[in-house]
């Protein structure tokens, strides 16, 4: 038996750092499902399996459903089993398998709105979807029960979704899994779903393929399917990990301590992006200081660089920064200003305790700072440090304008 | 710059051209009385140097003479770094501006209309507000130099809402603060960027960037709670849903197993109405049966009863007949009684009526004797009184003829006469006296007055002549002699004497008296007639006794009159009861009066005796009716007894004792056939269609449940699947997606806001700082000032970091705050303000102050030194004061006088 095992593909997720951008994502992942389909048509599946989530809850909008549907369909030589799981689980008439688009959908899809078992290629798959959204029992205790209905030889697949119960790695209402699921219930395979990376276990019997299309940055193993090849009743199977993700996620950094090199650096990175702007998510972190001239070009040149990628993001933690001498010439220039940086320190240091160094003569007393803050109507319970960073950026960016 | 003259053309009370002027260096002192135009002068002054010529604000209009559609004009010359300059201004009609310089001996125009204006503008270093007139804080220096009147104790904030930076310089000046101009400009473009998008008090600028955004963010707040209740209440559906099925299931069960029941139930019950149905046949032939057997055996006792009861009847009617005989023979012999006792009572009734009346009769005319008395004394008296009225009227008659005059009025004539005559004496006092001696016997004619007379003179006596005007004489061998007075004295003395003879006259004829001696009789008779009235009026009250009025006491007479005439003729007393005198009359009715008595008495014997033979004579009616009534019932009772034997025989012709052996015999057949039908009914058979009413009902009730609740879950199957659709997460995502972005750059623009504002703010706090630590000087200065007016070297002048003056006192923590102190302190130091303001200015060319009655509540003793501080900054200022005071300024500087032409 062949199977083309996936799972948590959240159509329809909501990506609240992507802003406008958002919708964009959502449309990326319903392209890697007919990409990932069409993988399964060419390997000749028994059974393409979605073992949870195909949607991010059971009330996302009906133009994604009828999409996916109609995705489905295009592949009507691909059977297609779909598991309900702790996102969209089968709760009734309000869940997204009750929508016309289901009610009517192609021959080859069939969803498991409740435990059930389904004959496929002399095996049977059988199913335990979830019907609601929390519980603290293991859905896979169901399979057991209805495999044992099913004597005899055929090759039996498992299918739920749910946490595995690995200790202090899951929440104990997150449908707990045990790590020997699919051999305590006799099981040939156990397809899951929930977590979003690659995690294999019970003596390769039971796998989590994570989402084939990472969400979030950092994130280890995810992006692939699991290409499942089952010679017979108690062998193992052959698990073959796929990439189909369309979307790469980069997280890259520019460090201004030497920003020839950190130029450099960047352009080689983004090369090896070969080119795949509308693939690729970047996310790009300056860090350190730099005069103003060499601040103000890195940043348009940064801007222009990273323009093409439409899922780029942007995190300045960079600063202005003068040599010692540079700044011991404007305090010695300005002593109003010496004092007034001094006087931010002072401030920072009462109020969001960063240590203060500078040692003036006229220090700013508690009294002060916390009249100036009621006068300038600003919470001090809100100050962070980064307040204090930033005045001190901006008294010493607007200097040279003010000259 | 100081001011040389000012002029006014049609300017508030001046209606004609008016100016002040020449005002020199040094201390100047306009002093007039209130509404003089002091103040006009100023604001005239401050309208022609600082306003536009077309400005038409209310100010301006103001200016212009109440009443009236004059166009004020004014023109002010005034010298500013050494060279003199007249600016002359109309408003309002055909505004006309001129700007002039002194060249050559004569007036040069520099500029006129809108260029004339902004060339004073220019060279004062004043400004104009968009609309409207200036106010001080557009008049550059001057509007710190110039106090105006009622604002002595107010000082210019020297930062704010100043259109110039005027205020800033002079407070840089005056406190030497040296702000580092790139660190001030810094703080400029802090403060710029932050008001971009705050308001001082820290909130989001009106339809800037930051709120803006924020107002979408809200809106998307709100759009995603209402997204989120949305789904709430899909949710709580659900779990109503998934409550349903079970819910449904065990209803649908139910409804099945009491149908079943019911339909049981329901053959069970027809069987046993059936049954129940016979028995309750032969429950009615059973009662039927009964029912006759009691019948015939009532039938039997009730004639038994009618026999027995005949007989009594009959007795009893014999009886009757008997007492009825004997009630009648009573009866008659007490009506018999009763007549005779009647006629008694008459007789009596008939004697006491008799008595009665000559009782009554004695008694009206005893009245009428006494009424008669009444009458008579009544009579009298008020003839007495008519006289004594009579006499008061005539007095009364007499005072009203005489004059109108009262003792002040004619006091007030007295005083007049003596008036008169004094001033006649003085008249002939103070007029011409002429002493004429003559050596020789001689005549002369004199004429005074117009009169002419002669007179002969004796040697060596001494004549003398007196004359009010003037004395003519005509000494013989000499000539004419004229002499005439003309003392003014004389003329007021004519004038007084003939107002006060016109007076005279006047009160004379108010008072209807021809002469002075007419009044003071009338007075005198008028006292003495008011004398008479009042005893006329004493002895009338007397004669009256209790009566009010005379009329009072003659209408009593008159009823009284009346009366005693329908008494008379009611009575028509005989000769001799009208001869009786009243000791007589009352005999005879003390007599009548015994006799009534006796009689009444007999009357009510007889009355007791009728009364007692009417009772006696009633009770024997009586007891004739109840024996004849007894005998009629008796007689009916005997008639209906018979009647019902007949009947109840008639009824059974069998026979009544046979009729009842029939009716046993019925009755017990029916019984028997009863006993038979109960015996085969099942057991609870009267319950049983109260059953299969419950069990139809129960079915009934469980299957609306069911179908209500099938109804209820496909409906709410259908809003599920329909409300499911709706796609509420995917909103809400894309609402979250939209609020994430909003909030992340709210976010960047409150730290950005903070922190420039947190830069802006401590630039600034160290700005004051050092402002503050540059203040002790000017501190020293003001104090020192102060100290001379005040006299008072302990205390000093603090002044905060705005340069305002904070307070006084020995410390600045133990000061007293500047609005604490007493309206005379305060406009003091602001005078040492101003002078200091004025030393430290001057030097540039601004050395005008302009004093408007500044110090109202300055005690006299401050006043003096204020006058030395001033005499002491004369030489280097032009202090022009304004004052309604002028005795407080005299011998101070220059007067100046508001001159007409």
């Amino acid at each position: 038996m062949k199977l083309l095992h996936t799972a948590d593909w959240q159509l329809g997720k909501c990506f609240k750092q992507f802003g406008e951008r958002a919708s964009e994502m959502r449309q990326v992942r319903l392209e890697t499902l007919r990409r990932t389909l069409q993988i399964a048509r060419e390997r000749r599946v028994d059974a393409f399996v979605v073992a949870g989530d195909l949607f991010e809850d059971n009330e996302v909008d009906d133009g994604i459903v009828r999409s996916a549907v109609s995705i489905l369909g295009e592949f009507a030589d691909v059977p297609v089993f779909i598991l309900p799981g702790n996102h969209d689980p089968s709760v009734g008439p309000g869940s997204v398998w009750n929508r016309p688009s289901f009610q009517n959908a192609s021959k080859n899809v069939r969803v498991f709105r409740s435990a059930e078992t389904v004959e496929v290629s002399g095996g049977y798959l059988i199913a335990s979807p979830l019907q609601q959204k929390n519980s603290t029992l293991d859905p896979s205790l169901k399979l057991a029960e209805l495999a044992a209905q099913f004597p005899g030889e055929g090759i039996r697949v498992g299918i739920t979704h749910g946490a595995l119960a690995i200790p202090s790695k899951h929440e104990p209402n997150d449908f707990p899994i045990a790590l020997n699921a699919a051999s305590r219930a006799g099981l040939d395979y156990l397809a899951v779903g929930h977590w979003h990376n690659w995690l294999l276990q019970d003596s390769g019997r039971l796998l989590m393929p994570g989402t084939p299309e990472p969400d979030e940055f950092d994130q280890a193993d995810s992006g692939h399917v699991a290409f499942v090849d089952i010679g017979g009743r108690g062998e193992l199977p052959k698990i073959e990990k796929l990439r189909v993700a369309s979307l790469g996620w980069h997280t890259l950094d520019f460090d201004f301590l030497d920003v020839a090199a950190a130029r450099e650096h960047l352009l080689a990175e983004l090369a090896k992006l070969g080119g795949r702007v509308n693939a690729s998510v970047v996310r790009l972190r300056l860090h350190g200081s730099a005069s103003r001239d060499v601040l103000a070009s890195t940043r348009q040149w940064v801007g222009d660089l990273l323009r093409p990628y439409p899922f780029a993001q942007l995190n300045d933690e960079s600063g202005l920064a003068l040599t010692a001498a540079e700044l011991e010439f404007v305090k010695n220039k300005h002593p109003i200003l010496a004092q007034v940086l001094a006087d931010l320190d002072q401030m920072a240091s009462l109020t969001v305790g960063v240590p203060n160094n500078s040692a003036f003569s006229e220090s700013l007393s508690p009294g002060d700072k916390d009249r100036l803050l009621a006068e300038a109507h600003i919470n001090q319970s809100e100050l962070k440090p980064m307040h204090f960073e930033i005045a001190r950026q901006l008294l010493l960016q607007n200097l040279q304008d003010a000259g | 710059m100081i001011i040389e003259s000012i002029e006014l053309d049609h300017v508030g009370p001046f209606r004609q051209k008016v100016s002040i002027g020449p005002l020199k260096s040094g201390i100047n002192v306009l002093a007039a009385p209130n509404e003089a135009g002091k103040t006009t002068f100023l604001r005239a002054a401050a309208r022609a140097l600082f306003d536009k010529h077309t400005c038409k604000d209310d100010e301006i209009w103001s200016m212009q003479p109440s009443g009236s559609e004059l166009a004020p004009k004014v023109a002010v010359v005034f010298e500013h770094e050494g060279q003199r300059y007249r600016v002359e201004k109309r408003f309002l009609n055909n505004p006309e501006s001129r700007f002039m310089t002194w060249n050559g001996g004569d007036w040069q125009l520099l500029a006129d209309g809108d260029a004339a204006d902004e060339r004073v503008q220019k060279l004062l270093q004043s400004s104009v507000p968009s609309r409207g007139a200036t106010k001080a804080a557009h008049w550059g220096m001057l509007g710190f130099l110039w106090a105006q009147q009622g604002e002595a104790s107010k000082w210019p904030d020297w930062d704010e809402d100043w259109k110039n930076e005027t205020g800033k310089a002079i407070k840089s000046r005056l406190a030497r603060v040296e702000m580092d101009p790139v660190i001030d400009h810094l703080r400029s473009l802090l403060w710029e960027a932050y008001t971009e998008l705050f308001t001082p008090t820290g909130k989001a600028r009106a339809r800037g960037e930051l709120e803006q955004v924020e107002m979408e963010l809200r809106k998307i707040g709100e759009e995603k709670e209402q997204v989120k209740q949305q789904r709430l209440e899909l949710d709580s559906m659900q779990r109503q849903f998934s409550e349903l099925g079970p819910r449904l299931a065990s209803l649908q069960e139910e409804t099945a197993a009491r149908e079943k029941e019911a339909n049981e139930l329901r053959g069970e019950a027809t069987a046993a109405e059936l049954q129940l149905k016979e028995v309750e046949q032969r429950r009615g032939e059973f009662d039927t049966a009964k029912e006759r057997l009691e019948t015939v055996s009532g039938d039997i006792d009730q004639m038994t009863k009618f026999g027995g009861r005949l007989k009594d009847v009959q007795t009893e009617l014999v009886r009757a007949n008997t007492t009825l005989t004997d009630a009648v023979s009573k009866e008659n012999a007490a009506k018999q009684d009763v007549a005779n006792a009647q006629k008694g009572l008459d007789a009596a009734t008939l004697r006491w009526r008799q008595l009665n009346e000559q009782r009554e009769r004695a008694a009206n005319l005893i009245k009428l004797k006494q009424d008669e008395k009444k009458k008579a004394d009544t009579e009298k008296l008020a003839k007495k009184a008519a006289g004594y009225a009579e006499s008061v009227l005539k007095l009364r008659a007499q005072l009203e003829k005489l004059p109108n005059i009262t003792p002040a009025k004619l006091k007030k004539l007295q005083d007049l006469n003596a008036s008169i005559r004094e001033c006649e004496t003085k008249l002939e006092t103070i007029g011409l006296s002429v002493e004429l001696k003559p050596d020789s016997a001689a005549k002369l004619t004199a004429t005074r007055e117009g009169k002419r007379e002669s007179l002969s003179l004796k040697t060596g006596e001494t004549e003398t002549l007196r004359a009010p005007q003037s004395l003519e004489l005509l000494l013989s061998g000499w000539g004419r002699l004229w002499i005439r007075a003309g003392a003014t004295e004389l003329s007021l003395l004519q004038s007084t004497l003939a107002d006060d003879r016109e007076t005279f006259r006047e009160q004379l004829a108010g008072v209807e008296c021809a002469s002075l001696k007419d009044a003071e009789t009338a007075v005198a008779r008028r006292r003495d007639l008011l004398k008479e009235i009042e005893s006329a009026e004493e002895k009338l009250g007397d004669s009256l006794d209790e009566f009010a009025s005379l009329e009072e006491l003659q209408s009593e007479f008159a009823a009284i009159e009346r009366q005693t005439k329908a008494l008379r003729e009611t009575l028509s007393p005989t000769p001799s009861e009208a001869k009786a005198s009243l000791a007589e009359l009352e005999s005879n009715a003390e007599r009548s009066k015994v006799a009534l008595k006796k009689a009444q008495e007999s009357q009510s014997d007889a009355d007791t005796d009728l009364r007692r033979l009417q009772k006696a004579a009633e009770s024997f009616g009586k007891t004739r009716e109840q024996a004849d009534r007894e005998k009629v019932k008796l007689a009916a009772d005997v008639t209906g007894l018979e009647r019902q034997v007949v009947a109840l025989e008639e009824r059974y012709p069998q026979g009544l004792e046979r009729a009842k052996a029939e009716a046993q015999g019925a009755f017990v057949r029916a019984e028997a056939r009863h006993d038979e039908a109960r015996k085969k009914l099942p057991p609870d058979a009267d319950k049983l269609p109260e059953r299969n009413k419950r069990a139809s009902a129960a079915f009934e009730q469980v299957r609306q449940e069911s179908e209500r609740r099938k109804s209820e879950f496909n409906q709410m199957e259908g809003a599920l699947q329909s409300r499911g659709a709706e796609g509420l997460y995917s909103k809400q995502a894309i609402l979250e997606e939209r609020e994430e972005a909003l909030s992340k750059h709210v976010e960047r623009l409150r730290d950005r806001g903070w922190a420039t504002r947190l830069a802006h703010d401590l630039i600034e706090f160290r700005k004051q700082a050092a402002t503050r630590a540059v203040l002790a000087p000017l501190e020293s200065r003001l104090s020192s000032t102060f100290a001379e007016v005040s006299r008072d070297t302990g205390r000093r002048v603090f002044l905060d970091e705005h340069l305002q003056i904070a307070g006084i006192g020995a410390s600045r923590d133990a000061m007293i705050s500047f609005t604490h102190l007493s309206q005379g302190a305060k406009e003091q130091l602001l005078l040492c303000l101003r002078l200091a303001v004025a030393a430290e200015v001057g030097p540039s060319g601004h050395r005008l102050v302009v004093l408007d009655d500044v110090l109202v509540n300055t005690d006299g003793q401050r006043q003096k030194r204020v006058l030395d501080l001033l005499q002491s900054f004369g030489d280097q200022l032009q202090i022009l004061i304004v004052t309604c005071h002028p005795e407080r300024y005299r011998g101070v500087g220059e007067a100046i006088e508001i001159r007409g032409e």
